[in-house]
């Protein structure tokens, strides 16, 4: 088996994973917290405080690679059964969508042609749909994102925001990439394959507490991959210093913290010449 | 299987071509979706069949009329036919504009025979018609054989009781009009109806399916036309009052438009759908017309508002309608729709559904769209978006093109496509611009990639990918290469080359 085959293959399992804990979240006992919540991808859990989307939250995502990372929140949800409504974002990359989870039958994308208009649009949209993803061009001002934010609360949908370009205005969760590095590209070879990115998490009320979460987004396969995932194998026992200085709540946050670059092993054949697009005469 | 109904079937040969009024003796053919669907006998002769391309029969026979068929025109026009056949059945159901039939029993005892009805009803239509087309009359044991009498008749042509099987036996499979089942069966060398019905009943199940078993009932003569629709339990009808009466025929369809979506509703909820509805107007003079329609495929609330226009546009107008009832003369359950196992998915895709039609209502059928796959070598080809008001958005099933199309890029796809491509130049460690030649060679390894004024360094590329898309077509032919680049502050992106402009597409964001 080759390696891609074997990467491949690891992220059907993991993908399966994802689609039997959801599915366990669906056929289990209902209570009435838990029902206020939209669960997210199992790699992504760590960044949330409680492990899932509280409904009524705004999420704003900034940084380089601010847009797979909201890709990668609203996937959770799609895969469970939610409809996700993208508004005002002409550029998305629904390929990318695709690829880290979200589900295109349950899509909907709304153009708007002014900022303004958007904001209608949405509080429309909130209560029918469970996920909004939006650009940053929303809104004029804090009054529009207030009444925005109380509009969400009742209608019990999350706003996604991304590259929220420093507007500070009352985003429940920010998620903010600090760093990235993509792996899989040379001079004049092989191809972006997966990225490492460290994302820093602040917050209102529970998720107040700044931390950082190592991810790759996206991981080999599409789907993101939690970097500290791989130390909870038994044979590459971890130093106590590392658990000690971990938050309890956030298993994944310092785990990973100084670990060698685990994508590095997974694109190792980097000189491959089989694997980029071949020219082609249509 | 019930027992087959005594069936008298008319038929107005040519009818699509009747429909417009010309004389059979022109060369006529009605086409749909640029394939000929009817042809007059003067088109057939000189090779126009049905089946045909539209500019193929055009070339085949010079002078020939080629029109659009219309389905609301082949109905008003079969109104007066109809009409004329009123005073011999008050139970009269339009098959298909055309076609018409009603139960033979009745009528055929009352006028003295089945012979005797056949020349009465051959009149009343000829009368009607006054030449412009062949009408054929067939009574059997029912409508299936009644119409393949019809069909296979000079003039008349009555099947006596219980003769059925003997009548069908020696004719073509063809007849049962399934041409994927009857295809298959001439290649096994079962080409009449008899050799079919002869088949062990339980083997055509298995092989065929239940539809095909159906048909070889049909084939044996045995016709439960009624295809177990349920007898209505309980009273299947809606009636409004049109107070002040109607005289207009929009005011009245728009009243059976909500009635029409109100029978509906009310099948929905029990589950059933509707194989023949009864349009029943009253006049204030008093007069009530009743008229019947039947689909096998069930009819819509929409297909239901169309008869009604079609049944009114026939009578001279007016005529003040005081009340309209639709009546659901005909019920099978709704073999539908499966809906999602958790109870829950089917509400979301209610509202998600609402919340679409609601923004579509509020700012443009355009506004809200849906993806769909696509097949191409492009990023934007891949995944493309339709307006949602074209379909329906809670039953999707987005099939997943498997083909390879070589030459595209492989994941991780882009997250952002720009809409407005950056112009950017890439120089070589020399400053100079990097250039593809015709054979995909590169110039020289690109260096710095400059942005509307803003210089970074390239840490790392890839490329060039060449594709050359529809170069058999001058106008649409495109000649791209294309790279993926990876700058210095760790921003991945897709330049283009195309006709010596570099240009940024996408973004890894």
């Amino acid at each position: 088996m080759s390696e891609q085959e074997l990467v491949a293959a690891g992220g059907a399992a993991r993908r399966g994973r994802d689609h039997l804990r959801l599915l366990g979240r669906r056929v289990g006992p209902l209570t009435a917290a838990r029902e206020r919540t939209l669960p997210v991808l199992g790699a992504l859990e760590g960044l949330f405080p409680g492990g899932a989307l509280q409904r009524g939250w705004v999420i704003a995502t900034e940084g380089a690679g601010a847009t797979s990372l909201a890709l990668a929140v609203a996937a959770g949800p799609s895969m469970a059964g939610s409809w996700t409504a993208v508004v005002g974002e002409e550029g998305l990359g629904l390929a990318a969508a695709a690829e880290a989870g979200m589900v295109l039958e349950r899509l909907l994308v709304v153009t708007a042609s002014q900022p303004r208009v958007a904001v209608e649009i949405i509080a429309t949209l909130v209560g029918s749909v469970d996920v909004v993803l939006v650009g940053s061009g929303i809104g004029r001002g804090a009054g529009d994102h207030r009444r925005l934010a109380a509009r969400l609360r009742e209608g019990g949908s999350v706003l996604i925001r991304t590259g929220g370009g420093g507007s500070p205005h009352g985003a429940d969760v920010c998620l903010q990439v600090v760093s990235s590095h993509w792996s899989g590209l040379g001079a004049g070879r092989g191809l972006l394959r997966s990225r490492r990115v460290s994302v820093r998490v602040e917050g209102r009320g529970a998720a107040s507490r700044p931390r950082t979460v190592d991810l790759l987004l996206p991981g080999p396969d599409g789907s993101p991959v939690l970097l500290g995932a791989a130390a909870q194998d038994p044979a590459t026992p971890l130093r106590p210093a590392v658990i000690g200085s971990a938050d309890p709540g956030d298993p994944g946050a310092g785990l990973s913290a100084d670990r060698g670059d685990p994508g590095a092993g997974l694109s190792a054949d980097r000189g491959d010449p089989g694997v980029g697009p071949s020219a082609v005469v249509a | 299987m019930s027992v087959p109904v005594r069936t008298l079937v008319a038929r107005c040969a040519h009818w699509p071509v009747t429909a417009f009024g010309h004389p059979l003796t022109d060369p006529v053919a009605v086409v749909a979706a640029d394939r000929v669907v009817a042809a007059s006998p003067a088109a057939r002769r000189r090779g126009v069949v049905p089946g045909l391309g539209a500019r193929t029969a055009a070339a085949r026979c010079a002078g020939l009329w080629v029109r659009e068929r219309d389905p609301a025109l082949e109905a008003g026009a079969f109104e007066p036919v109809v009409t004329a056949l009123a005073d011999v059945t008050p139970q009269l159901e339009v098959l298909r504009p055309g076609i018409c039939a009603f139960a033979a029993r009745g009528p055929s005892r009352y006028f003295g025979g089945d012979g005797v009805l056949a020349d009465r009803v051959l009149g009343r239509i000829s009368e009607v018609l006054e030449g412009r087309t062949e009408v054929c009359v067939g009574i059997a044991d029912g409508p299936f054989t009644a119409a393949v009498a019809a069909e296979t008749a000079d003039r008349v042509c009555i099947v006596h009781l219980g003769g059925s099987a003997v009548f069908l036996a020696p004719l073509p499979v063809r007849l049962l009009d399934r041409p994927q089942l009857t295809d298959v069966l001439v290649r096994l060398g079962i080409d009449t109806l008899g050799a079919f019905a002869a088949l062990p009943a339980a083997d055509v199940l298995a092989r065929f399916g239940p539809d095909a078993r159906h048909a070889q009932c049909l084939a044996a003569g045995e016709d439960g036309r009624p295809l177990t629709p349920r007898a209505p339990p309980v009273d299947w009808s809606v009636t409004v009052e049109i107070d002040p009466p109607a005289d207009r025929l929009d005011r009245v369809v728009f009243c059976a438009r909500g009635l029409a979506e109100q029978l509906h509703r009310r099948l929905e909820d029990a589950g059933m759908s509707c194989l023949r509805v009864a349009v029943r107007v009253e006049t204030v003079e008093g007069e009530s017309l009743v008229r019947l329609w039947r689909h096998e495929g069930g009819l819509s609330a929409t297909d239901i508002t169309d008869r009604v226009r079609w049944f009114l546009d026939g009578r001279p107008a007016g005529c003040g309608i005081a009340r309209l009832t639709l009546v659901a003369d005909e019920l099978a359950p709704v073999r539908g729709r499966q809906l999602g196992f958790w109870g829950g998915e089917a509400t979301a895709d209610e509202r998600a559904a609402r919340v679409a039609a609601r923004l579509c209502g509020r700012w443009g059928a355009e506004a809200v769209q849906v993806p769909v796959r696509g097949g191409g070598r492009q990023l934007d080809e891949r995944i493309t978006l339709i307006p949602a008001a074209g379909v329906d958005v809670r039953d999707r099933r987005i099939a997943t093109d498997e083909r390879p199309w070589p030459g595209h890029l492989p994941p991780p796809s882009p997250a952002r496509l720009l809409s407005a491509p950056w112009p950017v130049e890439l120089q070589d460690a020399s400053g100079e611009a990097v250039r593809v030649n015709g054979r995909g060679s590169l110039s020289a390894p690109p260096v710095r990639l400059t942005v509307g004024g803003r210089s970074v360094a390239v840490a790392a590329w890839a490329g060039p990918w060449l594709t050359e898309e529809r170069w058999w077509d001058r106008g649409t032919r495109r000649r791209r290469a294309r790279f993926q680049l990876l700058t210095g502050d760790g921003l991945g992106c897709l330049a283009v080359l195309e006709g010596g402009r570099w240009q940024v597409t996408a973004l890894w964001d």
